[in-house]
This record gives C-alpha cells, sequence and structure tokens, in this order.
C-alpha cells in the first residue's frame, strides 16, 4: 500500500515600499526676526516664496533638497547670530490654509 | 500582540489561491492594494488570520498584476499600486484585496512608520510567491 507523504509547501509574501514626494508641493522659507520691543511677537522680516512647477523641473528634481539650499543661503545673508530665526513651511497643494511645519 | 513589522500570506488569500485554481472561481484576484495608519496604536502585528486593516485610510488603488520570477519561472504574483495622500498620514500597514471596499483580504503587512505629507504617494508592491 502507498504511504503518502505531506510535501513541505507554502507561500512566501512580500511587501516592497517606496515613498514618491508630491511634486505640487511648495516650499516657503520663511526668515523671522524677534521684535525686541515687543517680545511675544515674532515679526516676519523677510520670507521668500518659490513654487514647485513640473512644468520648469525634470523629473530628477529634489523640491525638498532645493529648499534646503534655499535655506542655507538665506541664513548666511540673515544671521542666527543677529536674531534672526528661519523654518522651511511646507504648505499643502490642497490650499494656503492648510500647511504644517516641517523640521529643518 | 505588540506592535511588529510582518508581511504575511492570510488564511483568507489561500482560500482565493485554492479558489482561483478552479475552472470557474468564486473569488477575485487580490489586486487591490490599501494602506492603513492605526497597527501601532492598536499594538497589532500582521497575522495569517487577519481579515482587514486596523484603520485604513485612502481610496484603495487596483494595482499592476503581473507575474513574476523569485525562483522558478513564473513562481509570484505581483500587484503594484500607488496611493497619494490626501493628508498627512503615518502609514504603518497596508493589505492587498480583492475589491474595491469590503472584499476578501490577500497579504497583511505590518511595518515601521512611513511618514507622508499631504500630496505625497506611497508605492506599494506585493508578491506572493508560490513554493
Amino acid at each position: 500500500m502507498a504511504e503518502s507523504k505531506a510535501v513541505e509547501q507554502g507561500s512566501a509574501a512580500s511587501l516592497e515600499t517606496d515613498v514618491i514626494p508630491s511634486r505640487d508641493r511648495t516650499f516657503r522659507i520663511v526668515i523671522a526676526h524677534k521684535d525686541e520691543d515687543h517680545p511675544n511677537a515674532t515679526e516676519f522680516a523677510w520670507r521668500r516664496v518659490f513654487v514647485v512647477n513640473p512644468d520648469f523641473h525634470g523629473p530628477e528634481y529634489d523640491p525638498l533638497a532645493d529648499a534646503k539650499s534655499q535655506l542655507k543661503q538665506a541664513r548666511e545673508e540673515y544671521p542666527t547670530a543677529e536674531g534672526y530665526e528661519h523654518r522651511i513651511q511646507v504648505l499643502a497643494p490642497a490650499g494656503p490654509d492648510s500647511h504644517e511645519w516641517q523640521e529643518v | 500582540m505588540p506592535f511588529g513589522a510582518a508581511t504575511v500570506s492570510t488564511n483568507s488569500l489561500k482560500r482565493t489561491l485554492a479558489d482561483r485554481l478552479q475552472t470557474t472561481t468564486t473569488r477575485n484576484p487580490p489586486k487591490f492594494v490599501a494602506m492603513g495608519v492605526g497597527a501601532t496604536g492598536a499594538a497589532r502585528t500582521a497575522a495569517a488570520a487577519d481579515t482587514a486593516l486596523s484603520t485604513e485610510v485612502e481610496t484603495r488603488t487596483s494595482g499592476t498584476e503581473s507575474t513574476v520570477t523569485t525562483t522558478v519561472t513564473g513562481d509570484t504574483y505581483q500587484t503594484v499600486g500607488t496611493i497619494t495622500a490626501t493628508a498627512a498620514r503615518v502609514v504603518d500597514e497596508a493589505m492587498t484585496n480583492d475589491a474595491s471596499s469590503a472584499g476578501n483580504i490577500g497579504i497583511s503587512a505590518t511595518f515601521a512608520v512611513i511618514n507622508l505629507a499631504i500630496g505625497d504617494s506611497l508605492q506599494l508592491t506585493f508578491k506572493e510567491q508560490l513554493t
């Protein structure tokens, strides 16, 4: 009589993930300077705004890297030692009221 | 069970695979891709008994299907889908499913948090190798 044997078999699942940054992100570099006469207020002394437009950039364009480069330049022009604060604001493509602050 | 990273073939997927070998099938292919944000909060690790994500977000996408080779020719079912975040998302779970809503789970996965900003997309490549 033939003997049946279980054959080891099964399946193996795997998952790979890749984040694709939005090409519609708008980065706004904000440079703030504390007003010594009003220490609780932060006034925007200057700001630079640039919009990532896919029509003007190739597929390898990295908007965040560009924003950080712009920020570096801004820090040189407006030194922290002189009381300036710098941040990158990430604006949502949904609209100007939807935004978040991003650590840089 | 605490949260942990795992990618598993669910019991539901095994049933689907067996069903799909029939001349007349009763289950649809698990080509839809979904992502969620609730595994860490639910202290959940993907398991064979899973039937859904803890907190699914965004609309499922119909993945691009193919068979690819892992060990022997064409031994792996693959579905690739890209989902765009309509809000900032802290993604920590994903699955394949056989329908655009509800339906039957295929592969279940939990993983370390992936932060998506609004407008960012997550491309998910699921593979199921038959061994």
